[in-house]
C-alpha cells in the first residue's frame, strides 16, 4: 500500500507530518487524523459542497477546495481553514452569528460547507466591496452549488443578504 | 485556538441498559426501558427567557462544527471504549433475479485483504436472523437470488484504517465483486398488507354512519390472488363486516360507472420513489464487550427505543455463542431524516459489525451510493380514482379508488404506510360515501418505508389535481369548488369519526382566495407573458389536510427547577433539525412563566428510572380485555415512547412537557405564591381578595393574579424549596388518538392529568413516583380511528414554462397553514420553506427508477438524483401565513410534514394553466413538457 507523508496548517496550527495511503481524501485526514469532524462528508463526488474547506493562499486571497473529492495531499503545505477554525474567544464570526440570528439552519449538516463559503466570500468583498444591487448575483455565485435538504436555502441567503447589506465594508449603493 | 465554553458536555455519553428480557413474550412478561440519553450542548443566551428564544438551543453547536452527528464520532470519544477502532463495509447485491455465487476479491492483492469477512454461512452459525419488519436474510445466502436490489451478500472488516480506505477505494472502482449465475427472475414475496375503507354516511355529514371503518371495523382481504392482488370478501348487504364493506363498496363502484353518483371522473396517477437524500449517510459504531456481556451502539435513529429493542431481540433469538446480556445505546443528533432513519435496516449491520469484528470497537459508515443503494425510499403509488360530482352544483357524491404501493425488497413500514394512503386519499374533501383499496406490495426495488408525509403525499398530490380537472370541466373556480366540498367541523373522515378540534378548511381555502398570487392572477399573467413572450405564465392552487400523530404515541418529560429558579427540562425525543429541542424548552413557559433554561433530550435513559415504566403488546392491536387486564399495573404503559418524527415532536412531546408544567405550577409556584401574598397578620395582601389556581397569570416572568403582588421566578423557586414543596415533575403521556387520563393524590388534592404516570421531587430530595388511580386509556377500539389529528394548509404556485424547451421556472409560492399555536415562529417559518422546496424537487425533478436502473444497482448520486438548489426555489417570493389560533391554550399541531404537500400539485395544476396539459405523474420534467407542447 502506498502511503504519503505531509503536513499542512489547520486553522493557524501546523500539523504533521502524517503518514497517509495514497488517495486518502482530505475529509478523511480531517476526521481520522486530526479529530477536526466539523467538515462534513455529504456526497462524495463534490456535487453537494457540504465538505469544502478554506484554502488561504499566499497572495492574501483565499479559495474553497471540496475535501471529498480531493485527496489529503493536495492540501500538502497548505493553509486551511475549516469551521472549527472561525469563532474567537468565546464570540462567534459574523458568518457564524448572522446564520444563528437568522435560524438559517436545521438539522446543521450542511452548515460548515456554508460557513466557509460565505466566510470566503465576506473576505472577498473586504478586499474588493460590490454595489448592492450585485449582491443577490453574487450570493447565487458562491452558494449556489451548496446542496441543503432541510431549509430551502431562504434563510441562508437571508443572514448573508443582510450581513453584506448592512456592512459599508461589503457592498455600496453604487 | 479559542474554544467556544460550553454550559454542558459537548460530547454524547449514554448509561447502561438494564437487562435483556430473554423471555419475552406479548403480554405474559412486561419488557423494561433501556436507558440510553444524548447530551445537548447550549448556545449561552440563546433564550430571552420570557417569550421567544433569541435563536436555537443547538445554533452554537452546530455553526461550530462541534461532534454531534453519528458520523463524526469514533470509539475514542466514547467513554470507557477502547480507543482502537475496526472499520467495516457491506457488499452488496447489484443484481436481483440471478443466483448470487460469490464475492471476489482477488482485484485487492494481498495487502488489502480483509481480516474477517462475514457471510450468511456466518449468521446462520450464530443464529443471527432478521425478523418483524426487517425480515429477510441480512445477507444473501449463496447459491440463492437475493430478495432485492442492494440487498448486502457480505461485510467486510479492516483493523486498520489505512488498509480499509485503501480498500474501499480499490473495491469502488471495480466491477466483477459480488458475481453472479443461473437466472432465475425475481423472488415473490407475499403483500405487506391490504386494507379497504369503505364507507356509506348515513342522513348527515356528521353521522350516524350506516357503514364504517370506525363503526364497523377494518377489512382486511380474505386472501391474496397470485400476482399479489387481494381478494375481498363476497359481497352480501347482509353479511359480516368485511362482505357489507364489499357489497357496499361494490354498490358505489356501480353507481359511479353508471352514472348514478354524478358525472364520473376517472384519473390513473403515478408518483416514483423518491430518495429522502438527508445530508448524514448514515453510519454508527459498535463495540461488544464479551468479557461483560455488554453490546453498545451509537447510531442516529428517529427510534431509540425500538433500536434499542430490535438489536436486544436480535441477540436474543441468537445462540447462546453470542453473549450479550446488556445493550447500550447512544443516539447523537441527526444530519436530517425525514422519516429515513425510523427502523432503518443498517442497526442491525452495525449489530452484526460489532458481533465479528473480535471484541474491538467498530465503525461502518455507507458512503453516498452506499446510502442510495441500501436507504430507505418513498413508496412509488399506481392511484386509480373515480369520482362522481354533481355536474349542476358542484358537490362531490362518491370516491372511489385503488391504490397500489410498491414497498420493495423489505415490509418495514409499508402495511401502515399503506393504511394512511388510504386515510389521506379523499384530501380535504368529504364525501357521502367512498371506497378505497389499499396494498402493499412487495417487489424487488429497494425497500421503502417512512418518508416525510407517511404515504399521505401521493395520493393527495392526485387528488389535488382530480379536483383541479374537474373544476377545469365543469367551469367551476377551483377554490369555490373546494369550498364547496371542503371537510368542516364535526364532519366524519374517510374511517368514519370526526376530526380532533376545528376544521379550518374554509379559512384556508379563504385565505388562499385573497392572496395577491391568486387574485392578481390574470393581471400577472398579462404582464408576465408580455415581458417574456416565449414564456407561458400559470398559477395553481392545491390544499390539502394531513394528520399527525401515529396512534401509538407515547412521551416522557421532566421538569424541575433549583433553588436559584434555573429551570431545567428533559425531553423524549431525538433532534433530526426540527427543533424539537427548542420548542421543549418554550413550552415550558407554558405554565412556568418562561422558557426553561437548560434542555436535555433522552429518548430512554437512567433519568427515567423513577417512574418504573413496563410496557407490553402491541398498541395497535392490543384487545380491549388485554389492555384493562395490564393497566391494572400501576407501571404498565401501552408505550413508552415514539419515535421522533416532525408530526410528532410539537404534539405529543411537549404534550407532556407542558403537562410536568401545570404540575408544578399547582403544586410547587402556587403554594408557595400563596404562602408570600398571605403573609403578615390577618391573612397579609391576599385577605381582600379570593384568589384561586384559575386565577394565576405570568406578566413579564411575574406571578401575579387579581392585583397580588408580582413574584419573580427566582423568588418564587427559593420559596418552593424552603417550603419542601414539589420543585419537580415526571411524566408519561400516551396517546391513541386521545390522551391517556388518570389521577394522582398530591397531598389532600386529587390531580387529574393527561397523563398516565407520574413521579414529583420535593425540594432537593429524590424523585418518588405516585401511584396512579383511575387510569383511563383510550380504547383498544380507538385504534379504528386511523387518524384523528388534522393540520391543513393550502398552496398558491406562480411558474413560468419555457415554450421552447418545457423549462420550468417556479415564480412565487404563497402558502396558507394551520399550525395551530406556533411554539417557535422561526422554526414553523424554517420548516415550511424546506418542505416547500423539497415539494418543488419531488413535482419537477426527484426520480428514481425501481429496479435494474435505479439506486439497487449502486451507481446513484446525488449527481443523477437532482435535489433542489437555491436557484430553483423562489427564495425571495415566498408568502408563508399562519392561521392565528383560535385561543391562546391552542396545543401546537405537527405541520413540518403537511407543508410539502400542496406545493407539488399547485405546481402541476400551475402547468395545466400555463400550456392546458394535465399531468397525472410525478415528476414533470422538462423533457414532458417539451413534448406536449
Amino acid at each position: 500500500m502506498a502511503t504519503t507523508k505531509l503536513s499542512m496548517t489547520v486553522n493557524g496550527q501546523p500539523v504533521g507530518p502524517h503518514e497517509v495511503p495514497d488517495g486518502l481524501a482530505m475529509v478523511d485526514f480531517l476526521h481520522e487524523y486530526l479529530g477536526l469532524a466539523g467538515t462534513k462528508y455529504g456526497c462524495g463526488i463534490g456535487v453537494c459542497h457540504a465538505c469544502v474547506v478554506i484554502v488561504d493562499e499566499p497572495d492574501g486571497t483565499s479559495r474553497t477546495m471540496r475535501t471529498c473529492i480531493n485527496g489529503a495531499a493536495d492540501f500538502a503545505g497548505k493553509a486551511v481553514r475549516t469551521v472549527e477554525g472561525h469563532a474567537r474567544d468565546g464570540k462567534l464570526s459574523d458568518v457564524q452569528q448572522a446564520f444563528v440570528d437568522h435560524f438559517s439552519f436545521q438539522c446543521g449538516y450542511c452548515t460548515a460547507g456554508f460557513v466557509n463559503e460565505a466566510t470566503r466570500l465576506v473576505e472577498e468583498l473586504e478586499r474588493k466591496p460590490i454595489a448592492e444591487s450585485q449582491v443577490e448575483a453574487k450570493l447565487a455565485e458562491a452558494l449556489g452549488e451548496h446542496i441543503c435538504r432541510c431549509t430551502g436555502y431562504v434563510r441562508y441567503y437571508e443572514a448573508m443578504r443582510d450581513l453584506i447589506l448592512s456592512n459599508p465594508r461589503l457592498s455600496k449603493e453604487a | 485556538m479559542a474554544k467556544i465554553q460550553w454550559t454542558r458536555r459537548q460530547f454524547l455519553a449514554g448509561s447502561a441498559a438494564t437487562g435483556i428480557a430473554l423471555a419475552f413474550s406479548q403480554l405474559a412478561l412486561a419488557e423494561e426501558a433501556f436507558d440510553a440519553h444524548e447530551t445537548m450542548p447550549i448556545a449561552p443566551g440563546w433564550s430571552k427567557g420570557i417569550g421567544l428564544p433569541r435563536y436555537r438551543v443547538d445554533g452554537y453547536a452546530k455553526v461550530t462544527g462541534a461532534k454531534l452527528y453519528a458520523r463524526d464520532f469514533r470509539a475514542v470519544d466514547m467513554p470507557g471504549w477502547p480507543d482502537d477502532m475496526s472499520h467495516a463495509l457491506l457488499l452488496f447485491a447489484n443484481d436481483a433475479t440471478h443466483r448470487f455465487i460469490s464475492i471476489d476479491l482477488s482485484s485487492l492483492g494481498g495487502d488489502l485483504q480483509p481480516d474477517r469477512i462475514v457471510t450468511a454461512a456466518d449468521l446462520a452459525e450464530t443464529g443471527i436472523k432478521a425478523v418483524g419488519i426487517f425480515a429477510g436474510d441480512l445477507f444473501c445466502p449463496e447459491g440463492e437470488t437475493p430478495l432485492y436490489l442492494g440487498q448486502p451478500v457480505a461485510m467486510l472488516i479492516y483493523r486498520d484504517f489505512a488498509t480499509f480506505s485503501s480498500a474501499r477505494q480499490s473495491l469502488r472502482g471495480t466491477e466483477g465483486i459480488v458475481t453472479f449465475g443461473e437466472e432465475t427472475g425475481p423472488i415473490a414475496g407475499k403483500p405487506y398488507g391490504a386494507n379497504r375503507f369503505t364507507r356509506v354516511s348515513g342522513s348527515g355529514r356528521k353521522g350516524p354512519d350506516q357503514y364504517s371503518p370506525f363503526k364497523d371495523g377494518w377489512v382486511v382481504p380474505i386472501r391474496y390472488q397470485r400476482g399479489g392482488e387481494p381478494a375481498w370478501a363476497e359481497a352480501k348487504p347482509d353479511g359480516n363486516a368485511a362482505q357489507e364493506a364489499s357489497a357496499n363498496g361494490a354498490a358505489i363502484r356501480k353507481d359511479l360507472a353508471d352514472g348514478k353518483a354524478g358525472r364520473a371522473f376517472k384519473q390513473s396517477f403515478q408518483t416514483p420513489s423518491n430518495d429522502p437524500f438527508f445530508m448524514e449517510p448514515e453510519s454508527g459504531l459498535a463495540w461488544h464487550d464479551k468479557a461483560n456481556r455488554k453490546f453498545s451502539i451509537l447510531v442516529g435513529a428517529q427510534s431509540p427505543g425500538e433500536t434499542l429493542n430490535t438489536i436486544a431481540d436480535l441477540f436474543r433469538r441468537a445462540k447462546p455463542s453470542v453473549a450479550v446480556s446488556e445493550v447500550d445505546g447512544y443516539f447523537p443528533y441527526l444530519g436530517g431524516a425525514f422519516g429515513g432513519r425510523d427502523r432503518s435496516i443498517i442497526t442491525l449491520y452495525l449489530a452484526i459489525a460489532g458481533l465479528y469484528a473480535d471484541g474491538r470497537p467498530v465503525r461502518l459508515a455507507l458512503d453516498r451510493f452506499e446510502q442510495f443503494q441500501l436507504g430507505l425510499k418513498r413508496h412509488a403509488v399506481s392511484i386509480d380514482s373515480t369520482l362522481g360530482v354533481d355536474p349542476e352544483t358542484g358537490a362531490f357524491q362518491a370516491f372511489a379508488c385503488d391504490l397500489t404501493l410498491n414497498g420493495g425488497g423489505l415490509a418495514n413500514y409499508s402495511a401502515s404506510i399503506a393504511d394512511i394512503c388510504a386515510i389521506s386519499s379523499p384530501s380535504m374533501y368529504y364525501f357521502p360515501r367512498s371506497d378505497v383499496t389499499t396494498v402493499a406490495e412487495h417487489s424487488r426495488a429497494v425497500t421503502a418505508g417512512s418518508m416525510r408525509c407517511y404515504g399521505g403525499l401521493q395520493p393527495i398530490v392526485a387528488m389535488e389535481c382530480l379536483v383541479d380537472e374537474v373544476a377545469s370541466q365543469l367551469k367551476i373556480d377551483p377554490i369555490a369548488l373546494r369550498r364547496k366540498n371542503a371537510l368542516q367541523t364535526g364532519d366524519l373522515t374517510l374511517t368514519g369519526i370526526p376530526p380532533n378540534g376545528a376544521m379550518r378548511t374554509l379559512d384556508v381555502l379563504d385565505a388562499m382566495e385573497r392572496s395577491s398570487l391568486w387574485a392578481k392572477r390574470e393581471n400577472n399573467r398579462k404582464a408576465f407573458e408580455s415581458a417574456n413572450p416565449a414564456k407561458a405564465y400559470g398559477v395553481g392552487t392545491a390544499s390539502a389536510i394531513f394528520k399527525y400523530g401515529t396512534g401509538e404515541d407515547g412521551a416522557l418529560a421532566a421538569l424541575w427547577f433549583d433553588a436559584d429558579g434555573q429551570i431545567s427540562v428533559t425531553a423524549s425525543t431525538v433532534e433530526m433539525g426540527t427543533g424539537t429541542s427548542t420548542a421543549v424548552a418554550v413550552r415550558a413557559g407554558d405554565h412556568l412563566g418562561r422558557s426553561a433554561d437548560h434542555v436535555t433530550l433522552e429518548s430512554t435513559g437512567a433519568i427515567w428510572a423513577p417512574l418504573g415504566l413496563v410496557t407490553s403488546g402491541d398498541p395497535y392491536t392490543i384487545s380491549q380485555a388485554d389492555q384493562d387486564r395490564a393497566a391494572k399495573n400501576p407501571r404498565w404503559v401501552p408505550v413508552i415512547t415514539s419515535r421522533a418524527s416532525a408530526s410528532v415532536g410539537a404534539h405529543v412531546t411537549t404534550h407532556a412537557v407542558a403537562e410536568a408544567g401545570y404540575g408544578l405550577l399547582r403544586f410547587g409556584l402556587w403554594p408557595a405564591a400563596q404562602a408570600v401574598w398571605r403573609e403578615g397578620p390577618a391573612g397579609g395582601q391576599a385577605a381582600g381578595e379570593d384568589v384561586t389556581l384559575e386565577d394565576l397569570r405570568w406578566v413579564d416572568g411575574k406571578l401575579t393574579a387579581k392585583g397580588m403582588e408580582p413574584l419573580p421566578f427566582e423568588r418564587l423557586a427559593k420559596k418552593v424549596h424552603d417550603m419542601g414543596l414539589v420543585t419537580g415533575v415526571m411524566v408519561h403521556a400516551y396517546n391513541r388518538w386521545q390522551w391517556a387520563k388518570a389521577d394522582f393524590q398530591i397531598g389532600s388534592e386529587t390531580w387529574t392529568g393527561a397523563i398516565d404516570a407520574l413521579a414529583i421531587r420535593r425540594g432537593d430530595e429524590k424523585w418518588a413516583v405516585e401511584d396512579r388511580k383511575n387510569v383511563q386509556f383510550p380504547p383498544a377500539l380507538r385504534e379504528r380511528v386511523g387518524a384523528s389529528y388534522f393540520s391543513t394548509c393550502g398552496a398558491v404556485v406562480a411558474l413560468s414554462v419555457d415554450r421552447t424547451n418545457g423549462n420550468v421556472d417556479v415564480l412565487e409560492i404563497y402558502q396558507v397553514l394551520d399550525c395551530g399555536r406556533s411554539l417557535v415562529p422561526d422554526l414553523v417559518s424554517g420548516m415550511s420553506q424546506g418542505a416547500i422546496a423539497m415539494g418543488i424537487g419531488h413535482a419537477l425533478y426527484e426520480y428514481l427508477p425501481l429496479y435494474e436502473d435505479g439506486p439497487g444497482n449502486g451507481n446513484w448520486n446525488v449527481n443523477r438524483y437532482h435535489v433542489v438548489r437555491a436557484r430553483e426555489v423562489p427564495l425571495r417570493n415566498m408568502t408563508l401565513e399562519y392561521l392565528p389560533p383560535l385561543s391562546d391554550n391552542d396545543p401546537p399541531k405537527g405541520m413540518a410534514e403537511i407543508t410539502m404537500i400542496p406545493v407539488v400539485p399547485g405546481i402541476l395544476n400551475a402547468i395545466h394553466d400555463a400550456v392546458g396539459h394535465r399531468f397525472t405523474k410525478l415528476p414533470v420534467t422538462a423533457e414532458d413538457i417539451a413534448g406536449v407542447l
